[in-house]
Parts: C-alpha cells; sequence; structure tokens
C-alpha cells in the first residue's frame, strides 16, 4: 500500500476511473474479492484537515474566488495550520498537489482595499496531476475555488477522490435539487425569507438543516429563489469520497451579505453532521 | 479628467445644476403666479427677440464613468468616522470595554473593515453594477445620479462601452453582490470589524451589572454578542463581522 498521500489518491483516483469505464461488474483494484467496501469510519473528534480555495489567476468580476499567485488560500483562524506544513491538497475536480503553508498573510479580497488574513500555500499553482484512465499522469490546469487540504497524519485507509456535482434539476424558485455522487440535495422553500435543505441517500433522508435568510437593511425583500445562488441559499461546490463507500466530504457555497460562507459536511451512510471547525469564511464587502 | 461634450439631451443630464436656456415666449413665474392679482399687476412679460439666436448647447460637465470614480469617497475604517454620533459612542464603549478586560496574554486584536459608507460611494457602486449586469440603462443611470447630485455620466456613446466601463468599476471596487443604495452603513450605523483573542474575556456590559465571560471570538461568542447588545451594539448573526444599530 502506498504511504505517500498523493500517490494513494492517485491510486485510488485510477481505480475508480477505471471502474466507472469498465461497468458495474467490474470491483476497484483494491478490493480485489469483489465485496462490498466497507465505509471508512470517522470518529467525532477525528481531525479532517482543512478547507482551502485556490485562487484563480485574475479577478472575475462578479465570482467570489479570490485572485492571487498563491497555490492554495485558507482563511484565518485555520485552527492548528502552522507554517511549514507540508500538506496534500485536492481540488474539486481531483488535482492533487503538494503544498507548503506559509507564515498568516494578507490578500487582497473584495471592496474597499479590503484584505483577507490568510494563511498562504505555496506548491504547484497553475498546474497538478489528475489520474488518466490508463493510470498515467498529465499536467492540467488547477481548478480554482474549494480545496481539501488533507490533514498530515492521515490514515492510510483514506482514497479521497472528488464526486461529480451535476447540474441543478427540476429547479423553480420554490424548489431545487442537486446531485452529488449519489446525494441529492432537495431545497424547499417555506416561506419568503426560510427553506429547509435535505439531503438524501438511496430514497432516505439523513440529513435536514434550516435556510434562514436574516434581514438586512437595504435588501431587497424578494422572496428567496432557489433557482440561484442567493443570500442564504446553499449550493454545493465541492465534494469528496474518503474512500469508495464513503463517507462524503460535501461543502456548500452560502452566500451572504458581505462574503461567501464554505461550509463542509460530514457525510455518512445514514446520517451527515456539519464541521464547523472547518467552516471557513470570505468577508468580501460591507453591504 | 475626460469630459463628454456629446450630450447633455440625457434624462437627467443637468449639467450639474446648470440653469435652463430659455426659452422664446414662454411666461416667467411672475406672470402666471401674479396676473390675476388685481390691480397694476406687476407683469413682466417675455418677448420672443427680434432675431433668434441658436441656443448655445449646454456645458456637459460630467464626468464619464470608470475607475477614476472609485478612489473617490471612500469608506470609513475607524470608529471615529461613523456619522451617526449615539452609535458612534456606543461602538466606542463597547470597544474600550473589550481592551479594558483583556490582558497581553489574551491577544486582543480588534481589526476594522468598514464603518461609514457615503451615499455618493454607495450610489457608484449601485450603480456601476447595475449598468454592468444590464439591470439599469446608462440613461436610467444618469437620471439617478443627477438627482442625487453626482456629475458622472454613464453613457459612453455605445453600449459595449458604458457596460465596459462600468465593469471595470465593479472590478475596482470589487463587488460580488448587487451593493445596497442605503444600508446600515450609509447610516453610519454599522461597522465591520473581526475580534479574536485568546482564553478568556471577562467583559463588563454597558450598565455595570456583570461581566460575561466571553470566549471563542467575535463571531462564536454569545456573550460577546450580549455585551455587544448592552451597549446597542447588535451583532448579525449571518455576517461574521457586521454589527449595527439592530443587528440589520
Amino acid at each position: 500500500m502506498a504511504t505517500d498521500p498523493r500517490a494513494r489518491i492517485l491510486a485510488w483516483a485510477c481505480a475508480a476511473l477505471l471502474v466507472a469505464c469498465a461497468g458495474p461488474a467490474s470491483a476497484p483494484s483494491h478490493n480485489p474479492a469483489g465485496a462490498p467496501a466497507a465505509p471508512i469510519a470517522i470518529a467525532a473528534d477525528q481531525p479532517l484537515g482543512w478547507i482551502g480555495v485556490a485562487p484563480r489567476v485574475k479577478r472575475d468580476p462578479g465570482d467570489w474566488v479570490p485572485a492571487g499567485p498563491q497555490a492554495v488560500i485558507v482563511p484565518l483562524p485555520a485552527q492548528g495550520l502552522a507554517a511549514g506544513a507540508a500538506l496534500t491538497a485536492i481540488d474539486a475536480a481531483g488535482h492533487v498537489r503538494h503544498v507548503t503553508a506559509g507564515a498568516p498573510s494578507k490578500l487582497p479580497y473584495g471592496c474597499d482595499q479590503n484584505q483577507l488574513d490568510v494563511v498562504a500555500f505555496a506548491g504547484e499553482r497553475s498546474a497538478g496531476v489528475v489520474a488518466g484512465v490508463s493510470g498515467a499522469t498529465a499536467a492540467v490546469a488547477a481548478a480554482p475555488g474549494p480545496v481539501w487540504l488533507l490533514p498530515p497524519d492521515a490514515p492510510a485507509s483514506w482514497r479521497p477522490g472528488p464526486l461529480v456535482i451535476g447540474p441543478p434539476v427540476a429547479a423553480t424558485a420554490a424548489s431545487r435539487r442537486d446531485t452529488v455522487g449519489p446525494l441529492v440535495l432537495e431545497l424547499t422553500r417555506t416561506d419568503a425569507t426560510h427553506g429547509t435543505l435535505a439531503i438524501q441517500r438511496a430514497g432516505k433522508t439523513i440529513y435536514t438543516a434550516p435556510i434562514v435568510r436574516e434581514p438586512m437593511a437595504g435588501a431587497p425583500d424578494d422572496p428567496l429563489d432557489l433557482r440561484g445562488a442567493g443570500i442564504a441559499i446553499p449550493v454545493p461546490v465541492a465534494a469528496w469520497s474518503f474512500g469508495p463507500a464513503g463517507p462524503i466530504l460535501l461543502v456548500l457555497r452560502v452566500a451572504s451579505y458581505e462574503g461567501t460562507h464554505l461550509t463542509p459536511l460530514l457525510v455518512e451512510a445514514d446520517r451527515a453532521r456539519a464541521l464547523p471547525a472547518m467552516a471557513t469564511y470570505l468577508y468580501s464587502c460591507a453591504f | 479628467m475626460a469630459y463628454d461634450t456629446r450630450n447633455g439631451q440625457d434624462a437627467g443630464g443637468g449639467g450639474g445644476g446648470a440653469a435652463p436656456a430659455a426659452t422664446p415666449g414662454k411666461r416667467t413665474l411672475t406672470e402666471s403666479a401674479l396676473g390675476n392679482a388685481g390691480a397694476a399687476p406687476v407683469v413682466q412679460r417675455k418677448t420672443d427677440p427680434p432675431s433668434v439666436e441658436p441656443a448655445k448647447a449646454k456645458a456637459d460637465n460630467r464626468t464619464l464613468s470608470g475607475v477614476s470614480w472609485c478612489a473617490q469617497f471612500p469608506t470609513g475604517t475607524t470608529i471615529g468616522e461613523l456619522t451617526d454620533a449615539t452609535f458612534q459612542a456606543n461602538v466606542q464603549a463597547f470597544h474600550d470595554a473589550m481592551v479594558a478586560a483583556a490582558t497581553p496574554a489574551n491577544a486582543l486584536n480588534i481589526s476594522i473593515s468598514a464603518t461609514y459608507r457615503p451615499a455618493e460611494r454607495a450610489h457608484l457602486m449601485h450603480y456601476s453594477y447595475n449598468v454592468y449586469n444590464g439591470t439599469t440603462s446608462p440613461a436610467d443611470a444618469n437620471a439617478a445620479s443627477a438627482a442625487a447630485g453626482i456629475s458622472i455620466n454613464w453613457d459612453h456613446g455605445d453600449a459595449a462601452t458604458s457596460r465596459a466601463k462600468a465593469g471595470e468599476m465593479v472590478t475596482k471596487y470589487g463587488i460580488a453582490y448587487a451593493p445596497a443604495l442605503v444600508s446600515r452603513h450609509t447610516e453610519g450605523k454599522a461597522i465591520d470589524w473581526n475580534i479574536t483573542w485568546s482564553g478568556s474575556l471577562m467583559i463588563a456590559k454597558k450598565d455595570g451589572t456583570a461581566k460575561l465571560d466571553c470566549t471563542g471570538d467575535g463571531t462564536s461568542s454569545a456573550n460577546l454578542h450580549a455585551v455587544g447588545a448592552s451597549y446597542g451594539v447588535h451583532k448579525l448573526d449571518s455576517d461574521p463581522p457586521h454589527w449595527s444599530t439592530d443587528g440589520h
């Protein structure tokens, strides 16, 4: 078994892609007996790493992803991240990189000369490696957006791989459905400023959370419109499975009046829970 | 400084309050108001001049939209710039209570991002965003700006350039979401600040009846939120740095 985190991730990604191409009768290479893979157990207090952001090269007006030369940034407080930490980062598309944490620094972001306090990571910035179907690797452009930074002591059993986020289906102003790998995210508006997020797996609801758009002076008071990514509406932006049978680390982006929340959830077979220690917020602009 | 001498006919393009050109034969307000007032009214009647000269085009001193506007009307980043005197005093007292409770070991850090946003800045941010996104036409934006007393011309003569220039302002401002014209920040009644510390802070409420044990940070500490409320500085839950007179 490979011990290098990136090698393990690549091996898993290769296996997953091979399985996907070979059809349902095939089994992942690391499960040669064909027995159903068991989900990886995650303890309640187990460190799962950090959620960071791979910046864009150039700012895109209207987009929440910051721009900068860093490989990855993690907004403070970034608890437990020490300068010099060498970590493995995997982006939403599955690109894997080795990155190294620097000292806390400032990143221009948002309006009024605002600067985010971040831990900036150096490393492979504009190119990573992704597994090909043949198992070969190729340089590809890194995907700006959410990144999972694995903890330095990630168990060898983890085989992180990205899950496909489908386009919203059945989207109306009052309801919406997103698919993330085996998960279905149902959003339902209950009144003008409230709604519910329900996560379903195999037809069973395993998690619900309220959607609340708080009042803000000067803000439009139109009812929540679930077709878009408006204030308080959760939108899946990244998801990774810890292994072939899960669990899943799901990241929701929730816009607020002055910035962007990245809200991670750990989704297991029959339940899910928020991971507040991994949550992050990017302040953008006074409203 | 760039000037557009092409227009001046836009709705609301009043050229910064320039007097309207006289219209031949038009009655003055004096005549209209006093014409039936009784004997010997003092009425002045304008008559058409014997030879009519072409009316001169109004000088258009408006400045075209673009990034040069973005440095104007900066948002405040100090408590002293809060324009609501009561809120300013309350924020200062709350700030001082936090500082008084901290020791060097607490490493209290208070970092202010924004306090008062001038209405002009809010206006420019709002309309640059709207013109860029096509929800307001340059002509309508011109009308709104003239009404607000801001001498900007959003119309560059063609739609693509007008939108591009507005987009440059959106980028320069760093706008991600539609900016409000009026908010607690434009009223001088809101502050965005990050408050962090280590360990525990025993912070006095305004009335002195209690000190609350505050742990965590400005986002998560319910006790800090309660202390702030006692000073009239209320936390908005959805946005970590935002505090205001009413939490909105």
